[in-house]
């Protein structure tokens, strides 16, 4: 069953602290830098906000939505704190939506953070049977998507470097990207090996950084927006989990792009400009089949021959995505927001793809979890 | 040596499974079944111990004993080792399908990286993959390539 809004929901404003390193900062001052950007994007103050949701993925103390707020202002709204892995963000936008959808509020703030530490991601409790199992580390299962694809398609290794060979020379053009170096194809393949055959510039970084949207009724909007021409329509959005039978995480990206599809009465053939959560380089390549965006199998043949550039057909992480900005986990999914809306606002500067009328951001969580936003200018 | 350590001395090593609601050892820990259950509504079978069927949500199940073999559908090399971790970097890791239809992610062991691969009969096997907390040697289970 698909659920229709009640009403039409606008993106009033977004805002981003950069990804990267910063020590002197803690995951609170990211957030607020990132809530106040948005706020000033929309024109909007923040006791005008009537709701907040806030994705955020290790443990900081308690309430941590509403510590960070309450140096805006305590002005008694609801904030919800968003568990969800890496798609806690958009799992928090989600929330949003159908809060102003559905009327509950008419203009609301999402907004995520992170500060994660070096080293391999894990997801289960430093306890659990899996870590002597050995099959809870996040790039083994990135690595073993890869090698099925490979294996079912007779797709190269080079194809997957092309991934990170792209998004690194898109995040070069974008100043809030954790990495802004340009790797050829053999500085990616040949660097460190972390799980076969996914290589150390094919995995992610991991960063610190924070992101935030306004969310806005459009009947309202008027009441708030001081310039409507910059507001973007959320025409779709889908969350789903595992469902039993499903091989890997591209069972739910394909479940709850159908949903946003549904929802938006637009399909894959009207989407102009792609954010997929490209985690390991499979990440990429896995999402725009399962979106329908591509067709099943040809993904890497489109990445090898540039389809997937800023000029290309199917412009894919034009903000250098997961590979280029970094992933700081509960700011990644309000993050691809960020980039979605400024290529639909025609602000995206030396990254501006030529047609950007409508937008996918797709985003994954641990545990199998998948989020659909598709926005429209 | 202080008198604890003396009072560890003397308790004999036990051995234990990495969690008992997959895996039952005997007492020495050489041999190993794997356990699931079995959906008596729907007939689907699953690996460990849900206590609804996966499938159809029917409270109906049975516990199984499972086939302790299966095929590769995908692998890796983990030559960097994720916290918790207590064997050997590299490992070769691999996810199994058995027959009844759960697939199954281990260690591949008693294999040259070179032999792993898509399709690969595997056989299971038990292994001390580490110590707990009170010095029990923990059994886990993992795949070895199937003898031709």
């Amino acid at each position: 069953m698909v659920m229709k809004p009640g009403r039409e929901v606008v993106i009033a404003g977004v805002g981003l602290h950069p990804f990267g390193r910063f020590p002197d900062k803690s995951a609170h001052d990211l957030a607020r830098t990132a809530v106040l950007e948005a706020l000033d994007d929309a024109r909007v103050g923040y006791k005008d906000i009537q709701a907040a949701y806030f994705g955020h993925v290790y443990y900081e103390g308690m309430s941590m939505g509403e510590i960070i707020l309450g140096q805006l202002g305590l002005t008694g709204i609801p904030v919800i704190n968003v568990e969800n892995a890496c798609s806690s963000g958009s799992t928090g936008l989600w929330l949003a939506f159908w809060a102003v959808a559905t009327g509950q509020f008419d203009i609301v703030l999402a907004f995520g953070a992170e500060k994660v530490p070096r080293g391999p991601v894990t997801t289960t409790s430093s306890d659990s049977p899996e870590r002597l199992i050995g099959a809870d580390f996040m790039m083994a299962a990135y690595a073993q998507m890869m090698r099925r694809y490979m294996s079912e398609y007779g797709a190269p290794v080079e194809a997957f470097a092309q991934v990170s060979v792209k998004a690194h020379k898109n995040a070069s053009m974008n100043p809030y990207a954790h990495h802004k170096k340009v790797f050829t194809l053999e500085d990616v393949l040949n660097s460190r090996m972390i799980s076969d055959p996914l290589t150390l510039f094919q995995c992610c970084p991991t960063s610190e950084g924070g992101s935030a949207a306004i969310i806005c009724a459009r009947e309202v909007a008027d009441k708030y927006i001081k310039d409507p021409d910059r507001l973007v329509t959320i025409i779709g959005t889908g969350l789903r989990t595992t469902k039993f039978g499903d091989s890997d995480e591209s069972d739910q990206i394909a479940a709850a792009g159908r949903e946003a599809y549904e929802m938006s009465g637009v399909g894959p053939e009207d989407v102009d400009v792609v954010q997929v959560h490209d985690a390991g380089t499979s990440g990429e390549l896995l999402g725009i089949e399962s979106l329908k965006l591509v067709e099943k199998g040809q993904a890497w043949k489109l990445e090898m021959s540039g389809g997937t550039e800023i000029d290309g057909s199917l412009p894919v992480n034009t903000d250098g995505g997961l590979q280029g900005m970094g992933h700081p986990f509960g700011a990644t999914g309000i993050r691809m927001i960020h980039e979605i809306v400024t290529q639909l606002r025609g602000e995206a500067g030396d990254r501006q793809v030529k047609k950007a009328n409508i937008g996918l951001a797709q985003c994954s969580g641990a545990g199998g979890i998948a989020t659909v936003f598709l926005l429209r200018k | 040596m202080s008198e604890t350590d003396k009072e560890e001395e003397r308790k004999p090593v036990q051995r234990v499974s990495v969690t008992e609601t997959r895996l039952k050892i005997s007492e020495d820990g050489t041999q190993g079944v794997l356990l699931g259950k079995k959906c008596q509504d729907c007939g689907q079978t699953f690996f460990g111990a849900p206590q609804f069927c996966l499938k159809c949500t029917s409270a109906n199940l049975k516990p199984v004993e499972l086939t302790g073999e299966g095929v590769v559908t995908t692998h890796t090399i983990v030559r960097q080792a994720p916290p918790g971790w207590q064997g050997d970097v590299p490992y070769l890791l691999a996810t199994v399908r058995i027959p009844e239809g759960p697939h199954i992610a281990s260690e591949v062991v008693d294999c040259p990286e070179e032999d792993l691969k898509v399709g690969l009969a595997v056989e299971l096997t038990m292994r001390v993959g580490g110590t707990d907390k009170n010095g029990n040697e923990i059994v886990v289970y993992k795949w070895r390539p199937r003898p031709s």
